[in-house]
């Protein structure tokens, strides 16, 4: 095991150093300079490259990518071009939001998404199972960012039960959660009534019935347990994609959240701050497949991690 | 039972589930203000940086509802040299910063000094670069402002290099709000974030970048307390600016006027304000990439635009027609009919010598809040036999192409930073300055025009001027074709009076809530 995630740890810190290889080409190449974008109104020649100067943008790309590397391993990504503050500071604001929400999204996705998909499955083909599998199309239909303003809408304006936009007090995060999490929700509803369905009809779901075990242990203990690994994988996906923001709902609730931060940043040519969100989206990833596939063997003692085949 | 109840209380009440209960007299104010960065109006551009600036701080003079100029800082209005160019002016003795430091002459050279430091980065120093000595520092060929003069604590000069008529607007300008030295300095890169102190009628409280910045009356403000406790000011997506404040939560939207049809009846018709931008919208020709080279071409394009058809289908009303570069309340603005003809267009290009029609690309910022006049654009000049490409691109890639001169027929959108035609003309006409905006127009009877105009003291002959400018880059050379002059619209709650609202700026000075 421990061989294993060192051997992880390598492959992130190459795939990392590859992230920021294509990253920097990228912006370097695409049209787009951030010192027009910063004199949208009036500038010559000679303020472009005063200010370019400056910012150490005329210097060659490679010095410019080693410098952007040696800092980055201090974990100092620079400053943003145009909010003037180090962008490894501006990335964990944006967290602190992003995480916070990620946390929420996830309780109410995988509360709401395993309860439907657990009851779809106990009452198969009753009209219990109906209605969840209704919901859950709806939910997986219905965009996150259109759910958004529907909320706003009924909650925030008609009803006034929650704060339409911000995040300035507890109760804000409600919708945007909702908004984010109704489509993980309904997908895992879905996920879980399947899997749990294909447990139902194995073996040892029939030996435990015959040894007298109650549905409920049934259920929750032999067929849960064994249905778990499809939706551990796809919590992991659910995990990475949340973490790395959604910009149409930030956007809506007025967030300032990772999503936006990037997508504004890309806009205005803001290099250390797309440079450092890449990073971190890339590390997310990263860590998240590691630690699935580390949980993995957590559900099913048969998964074991091991190396290559030794001949 | 009873402790189920009181917990349901807390669990309510700490989620903020009851209806909030504001205190004292607090403002409002929401908007899509994407770019409020910081509120250093020295490092930035939008209109959001310089709204929060100018509550905070003061420029030596300012503008007042009929379009004329006051003292600010400024005891009373400079006196000029017969020259033109020495502004000798002295400050109130009564105002001080936030922090408590009485305003002095320091305080004045240090702030024009910061705008010209290349280590400010200063990105509206073009705005007073006729400050003599300003492009010495930019240039980094001197360290220290040649034209400012420090007489005593209460009484400085301002030299120019060449005499500029306006130069008063410039001084009341928002990017041109007086910093203390002491303070800002002290601040240093985290001045306009964490720090910013002035000697407005708000004290800065908190900002958190593209988020909210918060303020608080000045207790001891030199005119009189604002009759407001505090003020927010938020950067909103527009529709939810919109719902927030038909929820009551904010007292203030600035809006965007495809949002305009919604208000005009109902409920919130009554809160809905219009009013003139100060600005623009025109196309411009880039001479130096043909066919746009040959004047009979850019004449048929002039003729190919329907700019009434433009304001009333596209716009629905919001706005009005333009074919003067210089908007109405300005001097020098000429009301002259549209060009509009079609036929006269198609025999123009058969005339340069394009029988069968031309074809032109256009880039425009998919963000921008008019990527949709193309459009419309592309099937006017269709019946003329122009063929109009249009490309959206991100923002950053079309202010790049644009500044190389590249693009082919460019929007010039354009919100005058004071009302004097100089913004309108030389701002992009100029030789040295029409590249950025991708006409390249380099002609010495305009710039030597643009010269005369510039040193002139206000008056019919300045006016003329600027007729004799407008009319050779409309209506002789067709460099650029006006298309409307932009409105805007902004929502307020009735339960506050006061607002004056400059043509790009809110002052809340004399704003107050009614009993």
């Amino acid at each position: 095991m421990l061989k294993f995630t060192l051997r992880r740890l390598y492959q992130t810190i190459i795939v990392l150093l590859g992230v920021t290889l294509v990253t920097f080409t990228m912006v370097n190449v695409v049209p787009g300079d951030p010192v027009a974008v910063m004199l949208q109104k009036k500038a010559d020649d000679a303020t472009i490259n005063r200010i370019r100067d400056q910012m150490g943008l005329n210097d060659p790309l490679p010095a410019q990518y080693f410098r952007f590397l040696t800092n980055a391993v201090t974990g100092d990504f620079g400053n943003s071009y145009f909010q003037k503050k180090p962008v490894m500071e501006l990335i964990l604001r944006a967290f602190s939001v992003t995480g916070t929400l990620a946390v929420l999204v996830l309780a109410f996705a995988i509360t709401l998404g395993v309860l439907m998909g657990t009851l779809a499955a106990v009452f198969r083909g009753k009209w219990v199972d109906r209605v969840i599998m209704m919901i859950s199309t709806l939910g997986m239909a219905a965009p996150s960012f259109w759910l958004a303003i529907i909320l706003q809408l009924i909650f925030g304006l008609t009803l006034k039960w929650l704060p339409i936009s911000g995040l300035r007090q507890p109760s804000a995060y409600i919708m945007p959660s909702v908004a984010l999490g109704m489509i993980y929700a309904a997908s895992l509803a879905r996920l879980t009534r399947t899997n749990i369905l294909d447990a139902m009809n194995q073996d040892y779901i029939r030996t435990a019935r015959s040894k007298g075990v109650g549905e409920f242990f049934v259920v929750a203990k032999h067929a849960f347990k064994n249905a778990g690994i499809p939706i551990l994988t796809y919590l992991g996906t659910l995990i990475k994609s949340i973490l790395g923001g959604s910009v149409l709902v930030e956007t809506i609730f007025s967030i300032n959240g990772l999503g936006k931060l990037l997508v504004e940043a890309i806009m205005k040519r803001d290099i250390p701050i797309i440079q450092g969100c890449t990073v971190y989206i890339a590390a997310v990833f990263v860590i998240a497949n590691l630690l699935i596939d580390l949980t993995y063997g957590l559900f099913d003692p048969r998964i074991r991690v091991a190396g290559p085949a030794k001949r | 039972m009873k402790k189920v109840l009181a917990l349901l209380l807390a669990i309510g009440l700490m989620l903020g589930l009851s209806p909030a209960l504001a205190e004292g007299k607090v403002f409002s104010f929401g908007g899509a203000m994407d770019d409020m960065d910081l509120i250093d109006v020295h490092k930035a551009t939008s209109s959001g940086v310089l709204q929060g600036g100018i509550m905070v701080c003061e420029p030596l003079l300012a503008l007042q509802p009929d379009g004329t100029l006051k003292p600010q800082l400024l005891a009373e209005m400079p006196t000029v040299s017969e020259d033109g160019k020495v502004f000798t002016c002295k400050l109130r003795e009564d105002v001080y910063f936030h922090d408590g430091t009485q305003l002095t002459s320091k305080d004045v050279y240090f702030t024009l000094h910061r705008i010209f430091d290349p280590a400010t980065a200063n990105v509206n120093a073009w705005l007073c670069d006729m400050i003599l000595g300003g492009q010495d520092m930019l240039d980094g060929k001197a360290t220290e402002l040649a034209g400012v003069t420090i007489q005593d604590d209460f009484n400085f000069t301002i030299e120019l290099d060449y005499p500029y008529a306006p130069f008063n607007y410039i001084l009341s300008c928002p990017q041109m709000l007086i910093y203390p030295q002491d303070a800002c300095t002290a601040a240093g890169d985290t001045w306009g974030i964490d720090s910013f102190v002035g000697t407005g009628p708000f004290v800065f409280d908190t900002f958190v970048a593209k988020d909210s910045l918060h303020l608080v009356a000045n207790e001891n403000y030199y005119e009189g307390r604002p009759q407001i406790d505090e003020v927010y000011l938020y950067n909103l997506d527009r529709g939810t600016a919109l719902m927030e404040f038909e929820a009551g939560s904010l007292d203030l939207v600035n809006m965007d006027p495809t949002y305009v049809k919604g208000y005009q009846e109902g409920e919130f018709a009554k809160n809905l304000v219009m009013s003139d931008l100060r600005g623009i919208i025109a196309l411009n020709l880039n001479v130096a990439m043909p066919p746009l080279d040959n004047v009979k071409v850019r004449e048929a394009v002039a003729h190919a635009v329907d700019q009434k058809a433009i304001v009333d289908s596209y716009l629905q009303g919001n706005g009005t027609a333009a074919n003067s570069l210089i908007t109405p309340s300005v001097a020098g603005y000429t009301d002259r009919p549209s060009f509009y003809n079609p036929e006269k267009a198609k025999a123009l290009l058969a005339e340069a010598g394009y029988p069968d029609g031309i074809k032109l690309v256009n880039y425009v910022s998919e963000t921008s809040s008019i990527a949709g006049i193309p459009v419309v654009l592309q099937e006017q000049l269709k019946a003329s036999g122009i063929e109009l490409e249009v490309n959206r691109v991100d923002s950053a890639t079309y202010v790049s192409m644009r500044k190389e001169g590249s693009v082919q027929c460019p929007l010039l959108t354009w919100y005058a930073d004071m009302p004097d035609p100089d913004n309108f003309t030389y701002t992009f006409f100029q030789s040295g300055n029409s590249k950025f905006f991708s006409s390249n127009w380099n002609d010495s009877l305009t710039d030597e025009l643009l010269a005369k105009g510039r040193a002139m003291p206000a008056g019919e002959e300045r006016t003329e001027v600027y007729k004799q400018i407008d009319q050779r880059l409309v209506a002789e050379e067709f460099v650029t074709v006006p298309l409307y002059n932009p409105v805007t619209y902004y929502l307020k709650s009735d339960k506050v009076e006061g607002i004056f609202f400059d043509g790009s700026m809110f002052h809340l000075d004399d704003a107050f809530f009614v009993e």
